[in-house]
């Protein structure tokens, strides 16, 4: 086929060439070896369906964010698609998000039949929660707010609202693994708290994979049916389900990188607070507010930039990989069409994504490069 | 005949073959940093469509989401109803379920393949697309199906993911119907060591949406073309697909040899899958049928040798579909199947005396059944 569709991987060709980079996969599993090992074994075992790389997995993960259940599947938007399902959301339903997020999540809904109804978000790129009320109908069936880039929804307001509604918040929380408010990790605050593997996030596989975080034990029955086609022994099947399972070998890398990620996670905060303190003063950026109760775990370094096409423009020029975390808010996409919003529904959300730049903040990233990118912001908007 | 474990199956001595570039190309692939789709995927995917003779290959997560995201391409939903032969796995149905269509279950034929004359006693106007199951890989009436479905509305999907590389009249199993389904599991005769689905199509059009389907509905980095679903092969399965797929012909020489002899072997003492004239089965699974299944299967056990049931519950008689008050169905032959149908060991790392083993065991358990039977 010509029109190739496969751009994901050759979109970060050019990104390679850059001197700083989102991507930094190559160092980030520069130890493989034991990896390898593992992997051996898994293969030797027959072990390529579940068994107990996952089931361990599933366990720390457990301890780490502090639920009681976690389910591994096959990827951050599975996690959403069947947390919503295993609610038993369908079509005719409304689920409430934000149009400021990655197109998974509104996929995630969607894909379940159900009408995605978009609340407008706030200058921290979150859902608005002072708006969600005036969004909710009888047919709300569930609230579906994003950490986003690894900044936490406020707890306290969602809880909330999913009290006095009684619906139930399923938490996207693939930028947020580490994250908390209010000394409430993300992913333990709704019903359900979805994680992605996706290799370009905080914590990640060799491919696709997710999870979802929960202390409701019912529900934990069922996702666990629901991801092995509805099997409850080899035979006999109680429901009907999908298959989306975390590959054995999968989770073996995530085994291993896990035990790395508070460290990881740390550099990534030093590294952001640093380009914050450096980036104060600058004129034409804002960038949100930090305070002590919010911990955030910068999946990516987001801010507001006038001129915002012309300053990645600028940056790429110089080796840095900037980039747009995303330019077209969701309720504009050809995919939403069907929703009928229009331009002007949603202005935060709208103004972010024609402003909004991320930086590469990871744990590869070192000072002298933080200096480079904040001297060439700095040269950018003051000569 | 000293006592042997013959394992129904094992990846292990799969493995032990191709072990050493098995975990090459998992460090190259680890060190690469490119792990989700690419440019071995689409080597993979382009290899694969020219194994199966078609225009078109798209990788995707699994074998249940190759049907779901055909049924979606082909834009089967709400209020369509699909048939399916009703001893299948279970997935045919919840793929069916997904795409929010009704799944109708129907009979098969004593060849375990889905009926042409259970299809046609099930039609509705709502009817809107036939899965044809090749099961155990050998091919099923698909071309007659084809006929008689010619220039209708009625969509054909194989689900082909047991029949890799089996033919019909010299053409393979997933190049008939609108688009060929394949799973790529562990436990399938082509697999990878993960899941791993595979949709095969010659519509250019069935393949650009399938890519966007699979792929969050994106047709680029930031513009959405249509809500979606994440199911993609991960690279590092592709990398194993493309270096396992050369060596699939022999595989399946070897399995065919295999049920050649338990074929010859078993001659007069049960039903046994021989394959029609011009089809080349390639026995996914080497299923007999006997009256006497349970004494046979734990008389084998007995004697070490491991067989299975696929599958003792038709799709209709699940809970799950009990549960969502789906029709019940006329299916007599997958009745008697289910109380007669054993699946013997058989993939290519058999042992020509573990082989030799299985057909004594099976020989004997006749000699003394019938012996004692006489006796009484």
């Amino acid at each position: 086929m010509n029109e190739i569709l496969n751009f994901l991987p050759t979109q970060y060709d050019r990104d390679r060439l850059l001197s700083i980079k989102h991507n930094y996969l190559v160092e980030q599993f520069s130890d493989y070896k034991e990896i390898l090992s593992k992997i051996e074994t898994v293969i030797l075992n027959n072990d390529f369906t579940l068994g107990r790389e996952v089931d361990n997995f599933e366990k720390s993960i457990c301890d780490l964010i502090g639920t009681k259940s976690c389910i591994a599947v096959g990827s951050g938007t599975d996690a959403i698609r069947l947390s919503l399902l295993a609610l038993g959301i369908k079509p005719g339903d409304e689920v409430i998000t934000t149009p400021y997020t990655f197109h998974a999540t509104i996929g995630a809904i969607a894909t379940t039949g159900a009408k995605p109804v978009f609340v407008d978000c706030d200058e921290d790129f979150n859902i608005s929660t002072s708006k969600i009320a005036e969004a909710i109908t009888s047919k709300t069936r569930a609230i579906v707010p994003v950490h986003w880039a690894g900044r936490p929804v406020d707890p306290t307001s969602l809880k909330e609202i999913s009290i006095a509604n009684s619906i139930p918040v399923i938490e996207d929380a693939c930028h947020a693994i580490l994250a908390h408010r209010d000394n409430v990790n993300a992913g333990a605050i709704g019903k359900t708290g979805c994680f992605s593997l996706h290799p370009l996030k905080n914590l990640n596989a060799w491919g696709d994979g997710g999870f979802i975080c929960t202390n409701d034990m019912e529900l934990d029955t069922k996702l666990r049916l629901m991801r092995n086609h509805g099997l409850e022994s080899r035979d006999s099947c109680a429901l009907f389900g999908f298959n989306s399972r975390l590959d054995t070998i999968q989770a073996v890398v995530a085994n291993h990188l896990l035990a790395k990620l508070p460290k990881l996670t740390n550099k990534r905060i030093n590294n952001a607070h640093l380009l914050d303190s450096k980036l104060k003063g600058v004129d034409g950026i804002k960038i949100p507010a930090r305070t002590s109760e919010i911990h955030e775990v910068f999946h990516l370094y987001c801010f507001q930039a006038e001129k915002r096409d012309a300053l990645v423009e600028f940056l790429i020029e110089n080796q840095i990989d900037a980039k747009k975390h995303y330019p077209v808010a969701m309720h504009l996409q050809k995919a939403a069409r069907y929703l009928g919003y229009k331009e002007g529904d949603f202005p935060v959300a709208e103004r972010l994504a024609q402003n909004t730049i991320s930086l590469p903040i990871h744990e590869f990233i070192v000072p002298e490069q933080i200096k480079r990118m904040s001297d060439l912001i700095w040269r950018f908007y003051h000569g | 005949m000293d006592k042997m474990r013959v394992p129904f199956v094992d990846l292990s001595r799969f493995f032990a073959k191709h072990k050493t570039r098995i975990l090459e190309l998992t460090e190259e692939v680890g060190e690469s940093g490119n792990y989700i789709l690419g440019d071995i995927v689409e080597d993979f995917e382009n290899d694969f469509a020219e194994y199966c003779g078609v225009n078109f290959a798209i990788s995707v997560g699994n074998g249940t989401d190759a049907i779901a995201l055909s049924l979606r391409a082909l834009r089967i939903g709400v209020g369509d109803e699909v048939i399916i032969p009703a001893n299948s796995f279970i997935a045919t149905a919840g793929a069916v379920i997904e795409a929010g269509a009704k799944p109708i279950c129907v009979d098969v034929d004593q060849d375990q393949n889905i009926s042409l004359n259970a299809i046609q006693n099930s039609l509705s106007d709502k009817t809107r697309a036939i899965i044809v199951v090749h099961l155990n890989g050998n091919p099923a009436n698909i071309q007659n199906i084809k006929n008689v479905f010619k220039g209708s509305k009625i969509r054909i999907i194989e689900d082909a993911a047991q029949s890799i590389g089996a033919t019909l009249n010299g053409e393979l199993t997933g190049s008939f119907g609108d688009c060929g389904c394949f799973s790529l599991h562990p436990l399938k005769n082509f697999h990878m060591f993960g899941d791993a689905g595979m949709i095969t199509t010659n519509s250019g059009d069935l393949a650009k949406e399938l890519k966007i389907l699979r792929n969050h509905g994106l047709i680029d980095r930031d513009r959405c073309e249509v809500f979606s679903r994440n199911s993609r092969l991960d690279t590092l399965q592709a990398s194993y697909g493309k270096y396992l797929l050369p060596y699939l012909d022999d595989w399946t020489d070897r399995v065919i040899k295999i049920a050649e002899y338990y074929n010859q072997n078993f001659e007069g003492l049960f039903y046994i899958p021989r394959t029609r004239d011009n089809v080349k089965s390639v026995y996914h699974n080497y299923v007999i049928q006997t009256p006497l299944r349970g004494e046979l299967s734990n008389f084998l056990q007995l004697h070490g040798i491991d067989t299975k049931i696929h599958y003792p519950i038709p799709i209709c008689e699940q809970p799950a579909w009990q549960n969502c008050s789906l029709p019940t169905a006329d299916i007599p032959m997958v009745q008697r199947h289910k109380e007669e149908i054993l699946s013997l060991p058989i993939y290519a790392e058999l042992t020509d005396l573990e082989i030799e083993y299985v057909v004594d065991n099976v020989k004997a358990f006749y000699r003394n059944t019938i012996k004692v039977r006489k006796a009484i």
